[in-house]
Protein backbone atom coordinates (compact mmCIF):
# COMPACT_ATOMS: atom_id res chain seq x y z
CA UNK A 1 0.00 0.00 0.00
CA UNK A 2 1.35 3.37 -0.95
CA UNK A 3 -0.03 6.22 1.11
CA UNK A 4 1.20 8.90 -1.29
CA UNK A 5 -0.68 7.65 -4.33
CA UNK A 6 -4.01 9.28 -5.13
CA UNK A 7 -7.07 7.29 -4.17
CA UNK A 8 -8.10 5.83 -7.53
CA UNK A 9 -9.69 2.87 -5.74
CA UNK A 10 -11.88 5.22 -3.73
CA UNK A 11 -12.91 7.24 -6.80
CA UNK A 12 -13.72 4.00 -8.62
CA UNK A 13 -15.91 2.84 -5.77
CA UNK A 14 -17.67 6.22 -5.70
CA UNK A 15 -18.49 5.84 -9.40
CA UNK A 16 -19.92 2.36 -8.81
CA UNK A 17 -22.02 3.71 -5.94
CA UNK A 18 -23.24 6.58 -8.10
CA UNK A 19 -24.34 4.06 -10.75
CA UNK A 20 -26.18 2.05 -8.12
CA UNK A 21 -28.00 5.17 -6.95
CA UNK A 22 -28.92 6.18 -10.50
CA UNK A 23 -30.09 2.66 -11.35
CA UNK A 24 -32.56 2.64 -8.46
CA UNK A 25 -33.91 6.09 -9.33
CA UNK A 26 -34.20 5.54 -13.07
CA UNK A 27 -34.98 1.86 -13.55
CA UNK A 28 -37.75 1.46 -11.00
CA UNK A 29 -38.84 -0.95 -8.34
CA UNK A 30 -38.09 -4.21 -10.14
CA UNK A 31 -34.39 -3.41 -10.47
CA UNK A 32 -34.00 -1.77 -7.07
CA UNK A 33 -35.57 -4.76 -5.31
CA UNK A 34 -32.83 -6.94 -6.80
CA UNK A 35 -30.08 -4.43 -6.11
CA UNK A 36 -31.18 -3.89 -2.51
CA UNK A 37 -30.24 -7.50 -1.73
CA UNK A 38 -26.89 -6.99 -3.43
CA UNK A 39 -26.28 -3.94 -1.24
CA UNK A 40 -27.28 -5.85 1.91
CA UNK A 41 -24.77 -8.54 0.93
CA UNK A 42 -22.12 -5.89 0.36
CA UNK A 43 -22.86 -4.22 3.70
CA UNK A 44 -22.46 -7.58 5.45
CA UNK A 45 -19.25 -8.32 3.55
CA UNK A 46 -17.75 -4.97 4.56
CA UNK A 47 -18.81 -5.52 8.17
CA UNK A 48 -17.13 -8.93 8.48
CA UNK A 49 -14.15 -7.48 6.63
CA UNK A 50 -13.39 -5.34 9.69
CA UNK A 51 -12.95 -8.53 11.72
CA UNK A 52 -11.85 -11.42 9.52
CA UNK A 53 -10.45 -9.33 6.67
CA UNK A 54 -8.42 -6.84 8.64
CA UNK A 55 -7.64 -8.46 12.01
CA UNK A 56 -7.47 -11.97 10.51
CA UNK A 57 -9.71 -13.63 13.11
CA UNK A 58 -12.11 -15.98 11.35
CA UNK A 59 -15.62 -15.15 12.53
CA UNK A 60 -18.11 -17.96 11.86
CA UNK A 61 -20.72 -16.25 14.01
CA UNK A 62 -21.11 -12.92 12.32
CA UNK A 63 -24.74 -13.70 11.56
CA UNK A 64 -25.30 -13.00 15.28
CA UNK A 65 -24.91 -9.24 14.74
CA UNK A 66 -27.18 -9.40 11.74
CA UNK A 67 -29.83 -11.12 13.89
CA UNK A 68 -29.41 -8.54 16.66
CA UNK A 69 -30.07 -5.78 14.13
CA UNK A 70 -33.06 -7.62 12.67
CA UNK A 71 -34.72 -8.11 16.06
CA UNK A 72 -33.97 -4.51 17.08
CA UNK A 73 -35.77 -3.13 14.05
CA UNK A 74 -38.61 -5.67 14.12
CA UNK A 75 -39.32 -4.98 17.80
CA UNK A 76 -39.27 -1.20 17.45
CA UNK A 77 -41.42 -1.18 14.32
CA UNK A 78 -43.99 -3.84 15.25
CA UNK A 79 -44.47 -3.02 18.97
CA UNK A 80 -43.80 0.71 19.07
CA UNK A 81 -44.70 1.68 15.53
CA UNK A 82 -41.40 3.49 15.23
CA UNK A 83 -39.82 4.78 12.05
CA UNK A 84 -37.71 1.98 10.53
CA UNK A 85 -34.74 4.34 10.36
CA UNK A 86 -34.83 4.45 14.14
CA UNK A 87 -34.73 0.65 14.05
CA UNK A 88 -31.62 0.72 11.87
CA UNK A 89 -29.99 3.11 14.36
CA UNK A 90 -30.90 0.85 17.27
CA UNK A 91 -29.66 -2.21 15.38
CA UNK A 92 -26.29 -0.54 14.82
CA UNK A 93 -26.07 0.59 18.45
CA UNK A 94 -26.96 -2.84 19.84
CA UNK A 95 -24.53 -4.49 17.41
CA UNK A 96 -21.80 -2.22 18.76
CA UNK A 97 -22.67 -2.83 22.42
CA UNK A 98 -22.92 -6.61 22.02
CA UNK A 99 -19.64 -6.64 20.10
CA UNK A 100 -17.98 -4.78 22.95
CA UNK A 101 -19.26 -7.19 25.59
CA UNK A 102 -18.63 -10.36 23.57
CA UNK A 103 -15.34 -9.11 22.16
CA UNK A 104 -13.86 -8.43 25.59
CA UNK A 105 -14.21 -12.15 26.29
CA UNK A 106 -13.76 -14.07 23.05
CA UNK A 107 -10.93 -11.98 21.60
CA UNK A 108 -8.76 -13.54 24.29
CA UNK A 109 -8.89 -16.72 22.19
CA UNK A 110 -6.72 -17.06 19.14
CA UNK A 111 -6.98 -18.99 15.90
CA UNK A 112 -9.25 -22.00 15.84
CA UNK A 113 -10.39 -21.42 19.45
CA UNK A 114 -11.77 -18.03 18.50
CA UNK A 115 -13.52 -19.54 15.48
CA UNK A 116 -15.17 -22.24 17.63
CA UNK A 117 -16.27 -19.67 20.21
CA UNK A 118 -18.03 -17.67 17.47
CA UNK A 119 -19.96 -20.77 16.36
CA UNK A 120 -21.04 -21.55 19.93
CA UNK A 121 -22.23 -17.96 20.45
CA UNK A 122 -24.73 -18.21 17.60
CA UNK A 123 -26.12 -21.52 18.88
CA UNK A 124 -26.54 -20.00 22.34
CA UNK A 125 -28.14 -16.80 21.03
CA UNK A 126 -30.63 -18.78 18.93
CA UNK A 127 -31.83 -20.71 21.96
CA UNK A 128 -31.97 -17.59 24.11
CA UNK A 129 -34.18 -15.83 21.56
CA UNK A 130 -36.60 -18.80 21.55
CA UNK A 131 -37.05 -18.39 25.33
CA UNK A 132 -38.44 -14.87 24.99
CA UNK A 133 -42.12 -14.70 23.99
CA UNK A 134 -41.61 -10.94 23.52
CA UNK A 135 -39.55 -11.81 20.44
CA UNK A 136 -42.46 -13.73 18.95
CA UNK A 137 -43.50 -17.37 18.92
CA UNK A 138 -40.59 -19.30 17.45
CA UNK A 139 -38.73 -16.01 17.37
CA UNK A 140 -40.96 -14.70 14.64
CA UNK A 141 -42.01 -11.07 14.32
CA UNK A 142 -43.84 -9.91 11.22
CA UNK A 143 -44.91 -6.36 10.60
CA UNK A 144 -46.81 -4.44 7.99
CA UNK A 145 -45.30 -1.32 6.54
CA UNK A 146 -46.35 0.62 3.50
CA UNK A 147 -44.09 -0.50 0.67
CA UNK A 148 -41.14 1.92 0.64
CA UNK A 149 -38.48 0.38 -1.59
CA UNK A 150 -36.51 3.58 -2.17
CA UNK A 151 -36.23 4.37 1.55
CA UNK A 152 -34.86 0.87 2.24
CA UNK A 153 -32.62 1.09 -0.78
CA UNK A 154 -31.01 4.40 0.08
CA UNK A 155 -30.58 3.46 3.72
CA UNK A 156 -28.47 0.42 2.85
CA UNK A 157 -26.77 2.38 0.07
CA UNK A 158 -25.69 4.98 2.63
CA UNK A 159 -24.46 2.28 5.03
CA UNK A 160 -22.32 0.69 2.30
CA UNK A 161 -20.93 4.09 1.33
CA UNK A 162 -19.92 4.79 4.94
CA UNK A 163 -18.34 1.35 5.18
CA UNK A 164 -16.33 1.89 1.99
CA UNK A 165 -14.96 5.24 3.13
CA UNK A 166 -14.20 3.94 6.62
CA UNK A 167 -12.46 0.80 5.32
CA UNK A 168 -10.40 2.90 2.96
CA UNK A 169 -9.27 5.40 5.57
CA UNK A 170 -8.69 2.83 8.30
CA UNK A 171 -6.42 0.90 5.92
CA UNK A 172 -4.38 4.01 5.14
CA UNK A 173 -4.18 5.36 8.68
CA UNK A 174 -1.99 4.61 11.67
CA UNK A 175 -4.64 2.12 12.84
CA UNK A 176 -4.35 0.29 9.51
CA UNK A 177 -0.62 -0.18 10.01
CA UNK A 178 -1.22 -1.53 13.51
CA UNK A 179 -3.97 -3.85 12.34
CA UNK A 180 -1.86 -5.33 9.52
CA UNK A 181 0.97 -5.88 12.00
CA UNK A 182 -1.36 -7.75 14.38
CA UNK A 183 -2.79 -9.84 11.58
CA UNK A 184 0.70 -11.00 10.80
CA UNK A 185 2.56 -11.30 14.11
CA UNK A 186 0.57 -10.40 17.17
CA UNK A 187 3.51 -10.76 19.57
CA UNK A 188 5.96 -8.83 17.45
CA UNK A 189 3.34 -6.11 17.07
CA UNK A 190 3.03 -5.66 20.81
CA UNK A 191 6.80 -5.51 21.14
CA UNK A 192 6.88 -2.36 19.00
CA UNK A 193 4.08 -0.74 20.99
CA UNK A 194 0.92 -1.85 19.19
CA UNK A 195 -1.87 -2.85 21.58
CA UNK A 196 -3.46 -5.98 20.05
CA UNK A 197 -6.32 -5.88 22.57
CA UNK A 198 -7.42 -2.37 21.69
CA UNK A 199 -7.14 -2.79 17.93
CA UNK A 200 -8.83 -6.19 17.83
CA UNK A 201 -11.71 -4.85 19.89
CA UNK A 202 -11.98 -1.81 17.63
CA UNK A 203 -12.27 -4.03 14.55
CA UNK A 204 -14.75 -6.35 16.23
CA UNK A 205 -16.93 -3.42 17.34
CA UNK A 206 -16.97 -1.92 13.85
CA UNK A 207 -18.01 -5.36 12.57
CA UNK A 208 -20.81 -5.51 15.15
CA UNK A 209 -22.02 -1.99 14.40
CA UNK A 210 -22.33 -2.46 10.65
CA UNK A 211 -23.51 -6.07 10.94
CA UNK A 212 -26.33 -4.81 13.18
CA UNK A 213 -27.22 -2.00 10.78
CA UNK A 214 -27.28 -4.35 7.77
CA UNK A 215 -29.36 -6.90 9.67
CA UNK A 216 -31.90 -4.20 10.54
CA UNK A 217 -32.25 -3.19 6.89
CA UNK A 218 -32.60 -6.85 5.95
CA UNK A 219 -35.55 -7.25 8.36
CA UNK A 220 -37.01 -4.02 7.00
CA UNK A 221 -36.75 -5.26 3.42
CA UNK A 222 -38.51 -8.57 4.15
CA UNK A 223 -40.94 -7.07 6.70
CA UNK A 224 -40.01 -9.30 9.57
CA UNK A 225 -37.63 -11.70 11.22
CA UNK A 226 -37.72 -15.43 12.00
CA UNK A 227 -35.28 -17.13 14.36
CA UNK A 228 -34.39 -20.03 12.04
CA UNK A 229 -33.25 -18.03 9.03
CA UNK A 230 -31.99 -15.13 11.19
CA UNK A 231 -29.41 -17.36 12.85
CA UNK A 232 -28.70 -19.43 9.75
CA UNK A 233 -25.08 -20.55 9.70
CA UNK A 234 -25.13 -20.31 5.91
CA UNK A 235 -25.26 -16.53 6.18
CA UNK A 236 -22.01 -16.44 8.15
CA UNK A 237 -20.40 -18.65 5.54
CA UNK A 238 -21.72 -16.48 2.71
CA UNK A 239 -20.15 -13.41 4.28
CA UNK A 240 -16.82 -15.18 4.66
CA UNK A 241 -17.07 -16.44 1.09
CA UNK A 242 -17.61 -12.91 -0.20
CA UNK A 243 -14.48 -11.45 1.38
CA UNK A 244 -12.36 -14.48 0.52
CA UNK A 245 -13.45 -14.30 -3.11
CA UNK A 246 -13.14 -10.51 -3.31
CA UNK A 247 -9.91 -10.06 -1.38
CA UNK A 248 -9.66 -9.96 2.42
CA UNK A 249 -8.97 -6.70 4.17
CA UNK A 250 -9.17 -4.55 1.04
CA UNK A 251 -11.54 -1.66 0.30
CA UNK A 252 -12.76 -3.00 -3.00
CA UNK A 253 -12.77 -6.74 -2.28
CA UNK A 254 -16.02 -7.00 -0.28
CA UNK A 255 -18.02 -5.28 -3.04
CA UNK A 256 -16.45 -7.50 -5.72
CA UNK A 257 -17.14 -10.57 -3.58
CA UNK A 258 -20.76 -9.52 -3.00
CA UNK A 259 -21.30 -9.21 -6.76
CA UNK A 260 -19.65 -12.57 -7.52
CA UNK A 261 -21.64 -14.37 -4.83
CA UNK A 262 -24.96 -12.60 -5.32
CA UNK A 263 -25.51 -12.42 -9.08
CA UNK A 264 -25.14 -16.16 -9.83
CA UNK A 265 -27.03 -17.12 -6.67
CA UNK A 266 -29.91 -14.87 -7.74
CA UNK A 267 -30.27 -16.77 -10.99
CA UNK A 268 -29.70 -20.16 -9.38
CA UNK A 269 -32.34 -19.42 -6.74
CA UNK A 270 -34.98 -19.20 -9.44
CA UNK A 271 -33.73 -22.35 -11.21
CA UNK A 272 -31.82 -24.85 -9.04
CA UNK A 273 -31.82 -23.42 -5.52
CA UNK A 274 -29.84 -26.31 -4.05
CA UNK A 275 -26.94 -25.65 -6.38
CA UNK A 276 -26.24 -22.26 -4.79
CA UNK A 277 -24.33 -23.33 -1.65
CA UNK A 278 -22.57 -26.01 -3.69
CA UNK A 279 -21.38 -23.48 -6.24
CA UNK A 280 -20.19 -20.99 -3.62
CA UNK A 281 -18.45 -23.75 -1.68
CA UNK A 282 -16.58 -24.86 -4.78
CA UNK A 283 -15.64 -21.31 -5.61
CA UNK A 284 -14.22 -20.73 -2.11
CA UNK A 285 -12.17 -23.93 -2.28
CA UNK A 286 -10.76 -22.96 -5.67
CA UNK A 287 -9.97 -19.46 -4.44
CA UNK A 288 -8.33 -20.72 -1.23
CA UNK A 289 -6.16 -23.13 -3.23
CA UNK A 290 -5.12 -20.90 -6.09
CA UNK A 291 -5.93 -17.30 -5.18
CA UNK A 292 -5.71 -16.84 -1.41
CA UNK A 293 -5.72 -13.08 -1.83
CA UNK A 294 -8.89 -13.13 -3.92
CA UNK A 295 -9.82 -11.28 -7.08
CA UNK A 296 -8.00 -8.17 -5.88
CA UNK A 297 -4.82 -10.22 -5.47
CA UNK A 298 -5.22 -11.67 -8.95
CA UNK A 299 -5.67 -8.22 -10.49
CA UNK A 300 -2.71 -6.83 -8.56
CA UNK A 301 -0.41 -9.54 -9.84
CA UNK A 302 -1.62 -9.28 -13.40
CA UNK A 303 -0.70 -5.64 -13.85
CA UNK A 304 1.97 -3.40 -12.32
CA UNK A 305 -0.24 -0.33 -12.43
CA UNK A 306 -3.16 -2.12 -10.78
CA UNK A 307 -0.78 -3.29 -8.06
CA UNK A 308 -0.20 0.33 -7.09
CA UNK A 309 -3.74 1.63 -7.24
CA UNK A 310 -5.92 -1.27 -6.04
CA UNK A 311 -6.55 -1.06 -2.32
CA UNK B 1 18.35 9.78 32.10
CA UNK B 2 17.10 6.19 31.85
CA UNK B 3 18.30 3.83 34.48
CA UNK B 4 17.04 0.27 34.35
CA UNK B 5 17.11 -1.85 37.46
CA UNK B 6 15.86 -5.36 38.13
CA UNK B 7 15.79 -6.27 41.79
CA UNK B 8 15.68 -9.82 43.18
CA UNK B 9 13.80 -11.17 40.20
CA UNK B 10 12.71 -14.81 40.38
CA UNK B 11 10.68 -16.80 37.91
CA UNK B 12 9.18 -20.26 38.27
CA UNK B 13 7.76 -22.30 35.42
CA UNK B 14 5.78 -25.01 37.21
CA UNK B 15 8.38 -26.71 39.38
CA UNK B 16 11.35 -25.33 37.46
CA UNK B 17 13.01 -22.24 38.84
CA UNK B 18 14.29 -20.38 35.79
CA UNK B 19 15.58 -17.32 37.68
CA UNK B 20 16.66 -17.05 41.32
CA UNK B 21 17.01 -13.61 42.89
CA UNK B 22 18.65 -11.94 39.92
CA UNK B 23 19.61 -8.30 40.39
CA UNK B 24 20.78 -6.20 37.48
CA UNK B 25 21.58 -2.55 36.85
CA UNK B 26 21.86 -0.88 33.48
CA UNK B 27 23.04 2.75 33.63
CA UNK B 28 22.57 5.17 30.75
CA UNK B 29 24.44 4.43 27.51
CA UNK B 30 26.06 1.29 28.91
CA UNK B 31 26.22 -1.98 26.98
CA UNK B 32 25.71 -4.87 29.36
CA UNK B 33 26.35 -8.36 28.01
CA UNK B 34 24.35 -11.22 29.43
CA UNK B 35 25.88 -14.65 28.86
CA UNK B 36 25.47 -18.15 30.17
CA UNK B 37 24.99 -21.74 29.01
CA UNK B 38 21.74 -22.86 27.37
CA UNK B 39 18.80 -22.77 29.76
CA UNK B 40 20.52 -20.46 32.22
CA UNK B 41 17.61 -17.99 32.13
CA UNK B 42 18.97 -15.23 29.89
CA UNK B 43 15.98 -15.02 27.58
CA UNK B 44 13.55 -15.31 30.50
CA UNK B 45 15.17 -12.30 32.16
CA UNK B 46 14.95 -10.32 28.93
CA UNK B 47 11.29 -11.29 28.48
CA UNK B 48 10.47 -10.19 32.02
CA UNK B 49 12.10 -6.79 31.52
CA UNK B 50 10.28 -6.36 28.20
CA UNK B 51 6.91 -7.15 29.83
CA UNK B 52 6.39 -10.38 27.87
CA UNK B 53 6.38 -12.41 31.08
CA UNK B 54 5.59 -11.54 34.68
CA UNK B 55 8.18 -12.28 37.38
CA UNK B 56 7.11 -14.68 40.15
CA UNK B 57 8.71 -12.27 42.59
CA UNK B 58 10.97 -9.24 42.46
CA UNK B 59 10.60 -5.87 40.75
CA UNK B 60 11.78 -4.09 37.61
CA UNK B 61 12.15 -0.33 37.65
CA UNK B 62 12.87 2.18 34.94
CA UNK B 63 14.10 5.32 36.67
CA UNK B 64 11.63 5.31 39.55
CA UNK B 65 8.65 3.72 37.85
CA UNK B 66 7.82 0.07 38.29
CA UNK B 67 7.38 -1.58 34.91
CA UNK B 68 7.09 -5.25 35.87
CA UNK B 69 3.29 -5.25 35.86
CA UNK B 70 2.93 -3.49 32.49
CA UNK B 71 2.03 -5.27 29.25
CA UNK B 72 4.69 -5.44 26.55
CA UNK B 73 3.16 -2.73 24.37
CA UNK B 74 3.04 -0.30 27.30
CA UNK B 75 6.68 -0.95 28.17
CA UNK B 76 7.59 0.30 24.69
CA UNK B 77 6.03 3.65 25.62
CA UNK B 78 8.60 4.01 28.40
CA UNK B 79 11.45 3.64 25.94
CA UNK B 80 12.34 -0.04 26.02
CA UNK B 81 12.35 -2.18 22.90
CA UNK B 82 13.24 -5.83 22.45
CA UNK B 83 14.31 -7.74 19.37
CA UNK B 84 13.29 -11.36 18.89
CA UNK B 85 15.72 -14.25 18.98
CA UNK B 86 13.95 -15.72 15.97
CA UNK B 87 13.12 -12.72 13.78
CA UNK B 88 9.40 -12.00 13.57
CA UNK B 89 8.92 -9.63 10.66
CA UNK B 90 5.44 -8.57 9.59
CA UNK B 91 5.85 -10.61 6.45
CA UNK B 92 2.88 -9.15 4.56
CA UNK B 93 4.52 -5.73 4.67
CA UNK B 94 7.64 -4.22 3.13
CA UNK B 95 10.73 -3.47 5.19
CA UNK B 96 9.88 0.22 5.45
CA UNK B 97 6.29 -0.53 6.45
CA UNK B 98 7.62 -2.83 9.17
CA UNK B 99 9.68 -0.02 10.63
CA UNK B 100 6.86 2.49 10.11
CA UNK B 101 4.66 0.45 12.47
CA UNK B 102 7.32 0.87 15.15
CA UNK B 103 7.60 4.60 14.46
CA UNK B 104 3.81 5.05 14.62
CA UNK B 105 3.30 3.06 17.81
CA UNK B 106 6.57 3.71 19.64
CA UNK B 107 7.16 6.57 22.05
CA UNK B 108 7.73 9.25 19.46
CA UNK B 109 4.22 10.46 18.83
CA UNK B 110 4.34 10.49 15.03
CA UNK B 111 0.73 9.73 14.02
CA UNK B 112 1.06 10.37 10.26
CA UNK B 113 1.85 7.30 8.15
CA UNK B 114 3.56 9.51 5.56
CA UNK B 115 6.00 10.97 8.08
CA UNK B 116 6.45 7.56 9.71
CA UNK B 117 7.45 6.02 6.37
CA UNK B 118 10.00 8.80 5.81
CA UNK B 119 11.42 8.20 9.27
CA UNK B 120 11.45 4.45 8.57
CA UNK B 121 13.59 5.09 5.46
CA UNK B 122 16.04 7.06 7.59
CA UNK B 123 16.29 4.29 10.20
CA UNK B 124 16.73 1.65 7.50
CA UNK B 125 19.64 3.49 5.95
CA UNK B 126 21.16 3.81 9.42
CA UNK B 127 21.22 0.01 9.68
CA UNK B 128 22.45 -0.16 6.04
CA UNK B 129 19.21 -1.57 4.70
CA UNK B 130 18.32 1.51 2.66
CA UNK B 131 18.52 -0.37 -0.64
CA UNK B 132 16.09 -3.03 0.63
CA UNK B 133 13.40 -0.75 1.97
CA UNK B 134 10.74 -1.74 -0.56
CA UNK B 135 11.45 -5.47 -0.31
CA UNK B 136 8.63 -7.59 1.16
CA UNK B 137 9.80 -8.63 4.63
CA UNK B 138 9.40 -12.33 3.85
CA UNK B 139 11.93 -12.07 1.01
CA UNK B 140 14.76 -10.83 3.27
CA UNK B 141 17.77 -12.98 4.21
CA UNK B 142 18.36 -14.03 7.82
CA UNK B 143 20.88 -11.25 8.31
CA UNK B 144 18.51 -8.70 6.83
CA UNK B 145 15.67 -9.93 9.02
CA UNK B 146 17.89 -9.46 12.07
CA UNK B 147 18.73 -5.95 10.91
CA UNK B 148 15.03 -5.31 10.44
CA UNK B 149 14.43 -6.36 14.06
CA UNK B 150 17.08 -3.85 15.10
CA UNK B 151 15.60 -1.15 12.86
CA UNK B 152 12.15 -1.69 14.36
CA UNK B 153 13.55 -1.44 17.89
CA UNK B 154 15.36 1.79 17.01
CA UNK B 155 12.26 3.01 15.17
CA UNK B 156 10.22 2.99 18.38
CA UNK B 157 12.53 5.70 19.70
CA UNK B 158 13.72 3.46 22.51
CA UNK B 159 16.56 4.60 24.74
CA UNK B 160 17.10 1.06 26.02
CA UNK B 161 17.45 -1.86 23.64
CA UNK B 162 17.05 -5.47 24.68
CA UNK B 163 18.80 -7.55 22.05
CA UNK B 164 18.19 -11.29 22.02
CA UNK B 165 20.90 -13.01 19.99
CA UNK B 166 21.08 -10.57 17.11
CA UNK B 167 24.52 -11.85 16.17
CA UNK B 168 23.72 -15.57 16.11
CA UNK B 169 23.69 -17.51 12.87
CA UNK B 170 25.77 -15.05 10.86
CA UNK B 171 28.80 -15.89 8.72
CA UNK B 172 32.18 -14.59 10.03
CA UNK B 173 32.08 -11.81 7.45
CA UNK B 174 28.52 -10.81 8.34
CA UNK B 175 29.43 -10.94 12.03
CA UNK B 176 32.34 -8.55 11.59
CA UNK B 177 30.09 -6.25 9.65
CA UNK B 178 27.33 -6.37 12.25
CA UNK B 179 29.67 -5.69 15.17
CA UNK B 180 31.09 -2.68 13.36
CA UNK B 181 27.59 -1.41 12.58
CA UNK B 182 26.47 -1.86 16.17
CA UNK B 183 29.45 0.16 17.46
CA UNK B 184 28.70 2.95 15.04
CA UNK B 185 25.01 3.05 16.02
CA UNK B 186 25.84 3.06 19.71
CA UNK B 187 28.23 5.97 19.21
CA UNK B 188 25.57 7.96 17.36
CA UNK B 189 22.48 7.18 19.40
CA UNK B 190 23.95 6.47 22.84
CA UNK B 191 21.22 4.00 23.80
CA UNK B 192 21.71 1.59 26.68
CA UNK B 193 21.76 -2.04 25.65
CA UNK B 194 21.18 -5.34 27.36
CA UNK B 195 22.54 -7.89 24.96
CA UNK B 196 21.96 -11.64 25.30
CA UNK B 197 24.46 -13.46 23.16
CA UNK B 198 26.13 -16.78 22.54
CA UNK B 199 28.69 -15.42 20.15
CA UNK B 200 31.52 -14.61 22.60
CA UNK B 201 33.49 -12.54 20.15
CA UNK B 202 30.55 -10.18 19.80
CA UNK B 203 29.73 -9.87 23.51
CA UNK B 204 33.31 -9.33 24.61
CA UNK B 205 34.08 -6.69 22.04
CA UNK B 206 30.83 -4.72 22.52
CA UNK B 207 30.07 -4.82 26.22
CA UNK B 208 31.48 -2.57 28.90
CA UNK B 209 30.20 -4.98 31.49
CA UNK B 210 29.27 -8.65 31.36
CA UNK B 211 27.00 -10.64 33.62
CA UNK B 212 27.09 -14.44 33.67
CA UNK B 213 24.04 -16.57 34.52
CA UNK B 214 24.11 -20.23 35.38
CA UNK B 215 20.95 -22.17 36.28
CA UNK B 216 19.08 -18.96 36.96
CA UNK B 217 21.69 -17.38 39.26
CA UNK B 218 24.23 -14.64 38.65
CA UNK B 219 27.65 -16.27 39.10
CA UNK B 220 29.85 -13.38 37.98
CA UNK B 221 29.73 -9.74 36.94
CA UNK B 222 32.63 -7.68 35.65
CA UNK B 223 34.49 -6.25 32.71
CA UNK B 224 34.87 -8.59 29.70
CA UNK B 225 38.51 -9.11 30.66
CA UNK B 226 37.67 -10.11 34.23
CA UNK B 227 34.95 -12.46 33.05
CA UNK B 228 37.10 -14.54 30.72
CA UNK B 229 39.53 -15.18 33.58
CA UNK B 230 36.91 -15.90 36.22
CA UNK B 231 37.20 -19.43 37.69
CA UNK B 232 33.47 -19.93 38.10
CA UNK B 233 32.73 -18.82 34.56
CA UNK B 234 35.32 -21.17 33.10
CA UNK B 235 33.84 -23.99 35.19
CA UNK B 236 30.31 -23.22 34.07
CA UNK B 237 31.29 -23.30 30.43
CA UNK B 238 33.97 -25.99 30.32
CA UNK B 239 33.55 -28.07 33.48
CA UNK B 240 35.87 -28.21 36.53
CA UNK B 241 38.51 -30.49 35.01
CA UNK B 242 39.54 -28.00 32.34
CA UNK B 243 39.65 -25.27 34.95
CA UNK B 244 42.18 -27.27 36.94
CA UNK B 245 44.34 -28.02 33.92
Amino acid sequence: MNVQKPGLTLYGLFIVMAFLAAAALLLGVAVSSILVVLLIYAALAYSINFITGMIGYVDFGHVLFMAIGSYALATLVSYYGANPLLGVGLGALLGLIFALGIGLIILRFRGVYFAIATVVLVLAAYNIVLQFPQLGVGGEIIFNLTFQPLATYFTIWTIVLIEIVLTYYVNRSRIGFGIRAIKNEEDAASSVGVSPRTLKLTGYMLGGLFGGAAGAVYAWSISGVTAGPAFDFTFSLLMLAMIIIGGVGTSIGPLLGAVVVYIPSYFLLTTVAQAQPLMIGLLVIIMALFLPDGIVGLLRRSNQRLRLVLE
Amino acid sequence: MPFLKAHNVSKNFGGVQALKDVTLELPESVVLGLIGPNGSGKSTLLNIIAGLEKPTSGIVRLDNRRIDSLRANRVVGYGLAKTHQIPKPFSNMTARENVAVAVLYGRRNIPSPRLALEEADRVLSMVRMGSRKDAPANSLTVQEKKRLELARAIGTGASILLLDEVFAGLSPEELKDSIQLFKKLHNELRFSVLVVEHVMRAVLSLSQKVMVLEEGRVIATGSPDEIVHDEKVIQAYLGSKSAAA
